[in-house]
């Protein structure tokens, strides 16, 4: 999965810190030393230079000096917490403030605006060393944290929470672009008589297997997610109903052709699969309205017979697979 | 370096310590350091004529950073009395610890190889 990867290199190459720092002097030692520590560094000579920074790069860490010319560090903190600061993939910023002495009393501004720690000029080198690395520790937290609320544990894919957070983009950003957006739920038939069967462990193992095939069968830029129980959503950007209709077509065969072999057993399973585009709805439609839709073709789906697609077209719900009766 | 490590313009131990006893490192710093002071010498002097007291706040709150980083200690506390001064609008302290900057950054000056010493006495005669 796309996430996974992209997450598990991160941990693996160096934090990139920031520094923001008008003064040349300490700028320099800043970086040395902060580099001598295994970290990437970006140095910045003003907030200005340093708001374009945090927009183009991946900061973990900000080393933000207190008085800086054009946009201070006080009103740069500021900005980095109003929301969205970088777009799509907001991940926390971890904001060090860099004061003078007198400036302390002057440090519960700095925390309301947004800072998590500050250390007093000038440094003693091994104190920003501690403090930076506590800022490593609670942004790898802070990741995890953030994977764990959004993923499903026994699956991978992407949650609940995720799905309407993800939807909710893609539908603006398709207005926006002008394409279509599709989404698929698919639900596995019969599931429940499966769980009966073999008990819940192969069901979960039959789950993990579905979510596999979902995966192998839709494009890279596709998104899958388990809406839960047995049932998944397939969200499709840039894809008009008639393009869906061929992967979800591709989906239910490819699923019905072959058994799964789990833990020693040989099981076939099918999907029932439901389709509604954004072409199907008022431009400014809800994420709900979408699931919702599609939702509805996939109960159609299952009153059919099962193991077969419906497209919900909004002015009436059409049938494009004939069923196949077992 | 030897001349620097007997100054009293400098606390060695804890600059090295901050720059990882890097001495060619710290040189270089230093280098920056008097560019960057010798402007802002010049930049002061004229905030000070024309009693412009948040120039002289800034100034001096420029001047104490730099210093405080290298552990140039009486230029450290010059800088940041001339802050205050600049923030509490009193014209005859920024005056008065001006003379002090200008004493204390000859000190810094004359622990110099004497290369270095004529390159700033040329660039400001004012600082001979």
């Amino acid at each position: 999965m796309n996430r996974e990867n992209l997450s598990h290199k991160k941990s693996e190459q160096a934090i990139k810190v920031l520094i923001a720092e008008d003064n040349a002097v300490s700028a320099k030692i800043l970086k040395k030393n902060i580099l001598d520590w295994g970290y990437e560094v970006v140095l910045a000579k003003d907030g200005e230079e340093a708001w374009l920074v945090l927009k183009k790069e991946k900061i973990k860490l900000a080393v933000l000096d207190w008085m800086m010319p054009k946009v201070n560090g006080i009103q740069l903190c500021q900005k980095i917490r109003e929301k969205g600061h970088d777009g799509d993939d907001q991940e926390y910023v971890y904001i060090i403030l860099l004061t003078a002495k007198d400036e302390q009393k002057d440090l519960i501004k700095g925390f309301s605006a947004g800072a998590d720690d500050y250390i007093t000029k000038p440094f003693q080198h091994l104190e920003l060393k501690a403090r930076l690395k506590t800022g490593k520790r609670i942004i790898d937290l802070e990741r995890q944290l953030q994977e764990q609320a959004t993923q499903d544990a026994l699956t991978g894919l992407g949650n609940r929470k995720r799905m309407y957070g993800v939807l909710e983009k893609e539908i603006n950003r398709s207005q926006r672009d002008n394409l279509p957006l599709t989404t698929i739920m698919i639900d596995i038939d019969k599931f429940k008589i499966i769980n009966d069967k073999h008990g819940h462990h192969i069901g979960d193992l039959v789950l993990q297997e579905a979510a596999r095939i979902l995966k192998r069968n839709v494009r890279s830029y596709d998104e899958i997610f388990r809406f839960g129980g047995d049932e998944f959503l397939v969200m499709l950007p840039n894809c008009n109903t008639a393009k869906a209709v061929s992967i979800a077509e591709r989906l239910r065969k490819n699923t019905s052709k072959h058994k799964l072999e789990i833990d020693g057993l040989s099981l076939g399973i099918t999907f029932s699969l439901g389709s509604t585009s954004t072409e199907n709805h008022p431009k400014d439609v809800a994420p709900e309205i979408l699931i919702k839709a599609a939702d509805e073709a996939l109960l159609e789906a299952k009153h059919k017979g099962r193991n077969c697609v419906v497209i919900n077209k909004n002015s009436g719900i059409s049938v494009k697979q004939n069923v196949k009766h077992a | 370096m030897h001349d620097l490590k007997n100054s009293r313009a400098i606390d060695m131990e804890s600059v090295l310590e901050r720059v990882g006893g890097d001495e060619s490192f710290l040189q270089e710093l230093l280098d920056i350091y008097i560019e960057d002071f010798m402007e802002k010498y010049g930049q002061l002097q004229q905030a000070i004529v024309e009693i412009d007291f948040n120039n002289i706040k800034e100034i001096g709150h420029s001047l104490k950073g730099a210093s405080g980083n290298l552990s140039l200690t009486g230029l450290h506390e010059t800088a940041y009395g001339i802050e205050l001064s600049g923030r509490n609008n009193d014209i005859e302290r920024a005056k008065s610890l001006f003379v002090r900057l200008r004493e204390e950054f000859i000190q810094l000056k004359n622990s110099l190889p004497p290369e270095k010493r004529q390159n700033i006495e040329q660039k400001m005669p004012s600082l001979k």
